[in-house]
């Protein structure tokens, strides 16, 4: 059991640090972009630009996540954190999230009362067995309760599977809309060997990832997580080798393919890079050679025009992460709540001295992490590609 | 994925038939067996399901796995509208540069008062950006001389200095180095001087510089 305690102890870290950064990025660079000619230049770029697809997304999104997004109008999105309008404040954000998670969590208390009461149900039987004529009555009649029990976790616990994939089909729609944006941007910038290593290789990794989490990670660990619950049935006939199994699989599949996913990544990523800034200097040495202007030669003034189309990149970039993260955050608190629930459920019943329920909520709860897990990573990973994409116009402009 | 499924299936059928038979049968040995027996079961539903994968052809679940259609537009088109939005910059980049050229020249220029500069029309090579041709444009307007009347004028005055008109694809004119009726031998060699201090200064060849004089 320590193998996904340390794993969640991992996730949650890593979440922490994502949210944190993500913060600086939102808060640290606007402040310095605000200027008037900028936001002209700004809009120009935008004008140019055919964001008609990830806007038809945005449009399609829930009422409760548009309404978390300071502006719903993509374009105006992007100018807006382009020329520092738009400014999210940590603090604020960060209120917005407990908020949201303590009421997740009241809403789910019905939930929490009806396995309360249940689990209380079965302790009584359990203990006044010996009333009855036969001892397997009590015994029947504690199944039945603890199979009503499971009906009910499983159907919440299924909605939460159910939450977890449509979220991974939405960051992949997301970013196959996304990503031909900031791919433009990037030859724009003269990242042209970027784009082309990058094109087939992040569509066909994110299209990858999405599918296996949905199709084969989140059903492993649906499995794992029923045969738990069977487990809990009788002392007898445990399977939960098997769980802890299937589980096991799911958290190393998802770990070897975050890895290649990052590895691939990088190595493109640089790769493109430096050969753009040496095709770029190439010919910004030879120009050199030939004209000594005072005051700058060519290359010079095509780079200052250049870095608008940088800047308009980044902002495209940073209202991409702030959509992922929108469409991550709502969802993964639902989970988290419903994980709480059931933990909180399972240290309820203990001391009634009910130990296979309490173990299978718990066991429950801690799937229900994995499943946050999960779907938190594939965010993750969509957000480190993001940021290698962005990262990749800032190296080429800056290796010029 | 769907044998792992059906496996699962199975094996929660044998789980709660084995609880049941455990419940209706009377205690004793008869307990100890059932449980073997269920045990057998369930290494046989694995077992079986193992089998069923190893004779499966494996990449047959690949396509379901991995995605054909990855939902990517062409590369052609990305690189279509990123080269078009690039050229666009290149272009503006070339229209400030030589508009900045074009102020250095007049500025340059502007330090002989013998002659007056209007204009410095900057050409650019297309490819590289090199510069392809400067030309000044000189006025003729007064019999004595620039000097003559920038002294008129006083100190650091205006210099009649026309707005720059740039025009990249210019070709290069046909009246060239051929002065203006009006213009003075003197002009004229000041303007020659000029140019060549113009093509030391920019590096060019002597004849990528020229002048004219216009009224």
């Amino acid at each position: 059991m320590s193998c996904p305690t340390r794993f969640h102890y991992r996730i949650q870290c890593s979440l922490f640090f994502l949210a944190f950064y993500i913060s600086l990025i939102l808060v640290l660079p606007l402040a310095a972009w605000a200027a008037s000619d900028i936001a002209v230049e700004v809009d120009e770029q935008a004008g140019k630009l055919d964001m008609g697809e990830i806007q038809q997304f945005v449009d399609r999104m829930d009422h409760d996540l548009q309404s978390a997004l300071p502006e719903t109008d993509f374009k105006a999105l992007v100018t807006g954190l382009a020329t520092g309008q738009i400014s999210m404040q940590p603090t604020e954000i960060f209120n917005q999230c407990i908020n949201y998670v303590f009421r997740e969590v009241v809403a789910n208390s019905a939930l929490l009362g009806k396995l309360v009461v249940l689990a209380v149900i079965c302790a009584v039987l359990t203990n006044i067995t010996g009333a009855f004529e036969k001892g397997t009555t009590g015994q029947l009649t504690h199944m039945v309760a603890y199979l009503v029990l499971v009906t009910i976790a499983v159907g919440s616990f299924g909605l939460a599977i159910q939450l977890g994939r449509e979220v991974v089909d939405n960051m992949v729609v997301f970013m196959q809309a996304l990503l031909p944006l900031l791919l433009t941007l990037l030859v724009a910038v003269g990242g042209i060997a970027s784009a082309a290593i990058f094109h087939p290789i992040i569509f066909i990794t994110i299209a990858t990832f999405g599918t296996v989490i949905k199709n084969v990670i989140l059903p492993l660990i649906f499995f794992a997580a029923v045969l738990e619950i069977v487990s809990g049935l009788s002392e007898h006939f445990q399977v939960s080798k098997l769980a802890g199994l299937l589980k096991s699989v799911a958290m190393g599949l998802m770990g070897l393919m975050s890895t290649i996913f990052l590895g691939v990544m990088a190595l493109q990523g640089v790769a493109g890079a430096v050969a753009d800034s040496l095709t770029f200097r190439t010919a910004k040495f030879a120009t050199h050679a030939f004209i000594p202007v005072v005051g700058g030669v060519f290359s010079d003034a095509l780079e200052a025009v250049i870095r608008s189309s940088l800047l308009m990149k980044n902002a495209v970039g940073i209202a991409g992460v702030l959509i992922i993260i929108m469409l991550l955050v709502v969802p993964l608190v639902k989970i988290v709540a419903i994980a709480f629930i059931y933990k909180l459920a399972g240290a309820v019943i203990q001391p009634v001295g009910e130990e296979r329920i309490s173990d299978c909520l718990n066991g429950l709860g801690g799937s229900l992490l994995a499943v946050f897990g999960a779907v938190a990573m594939v965010g993750l990973l969509f957000f480190f590609a993001l940021a290698i994409v962005l990262g990749l116009g800032n190296i080429t402009v800056m290796l010029h | 994925m769907e044998v792992l499924r059906e496996l699962i299936q199975t094996i929660i059928v044998i789980v709660v038939l084995a609880v049941l038979v455990e419940m209706l049968l009377p205690g004793g040995d008869m307990r100890r067996y059932v449980k073997m027996v269920m045990g057998l079961l369930i290494i046989m539903a694995i077992l079986q399901a193992a089998a069923g994968v190893v004779n499966s052809q494996f990449m047959q679940d690949v396509p379901a796995v991995t995605v054909s259609d990855t939902g990517a537009p062409p590369l052609e088109d990305i690189m279509a509208v990123g080269q078009e939005l690039a050229g666009k910059d290149r272009d503006k980049a070339e229209q400030q540069f030589s508009e900045g050229l074009s102020r250095q020249v007049l500025a340059l220029v502007g330090m002989n008062p013998e002659v007056q500069a209007v204009d410095a029309q900057v050409s650019l090579d297309g490819e590289n950006s090199d510069i392809r041709e400067i030309t000044i444009i000189f006025n003729v307007e007064d019999e004595s001389g620039a000097g003559g009347q920038q002294a008129s004028n006083g100190i650091g005055g205006d210099l009649g200095v026309q707005p720059v008109v740039v025009d990249l694809d210019r070709k290069s004119p046909a009246d060239e180095q051929s002065p203006a009726k009006t213009a003075t031998t003197e002009q004229k060699k000041a303007a020659a001087e000029l140019t060549k201090m113009v093509s030391q200064f920019y590096n060019l060849k002597p004849d990528q510089v020229k002048y004219k004089f216009e009224e």
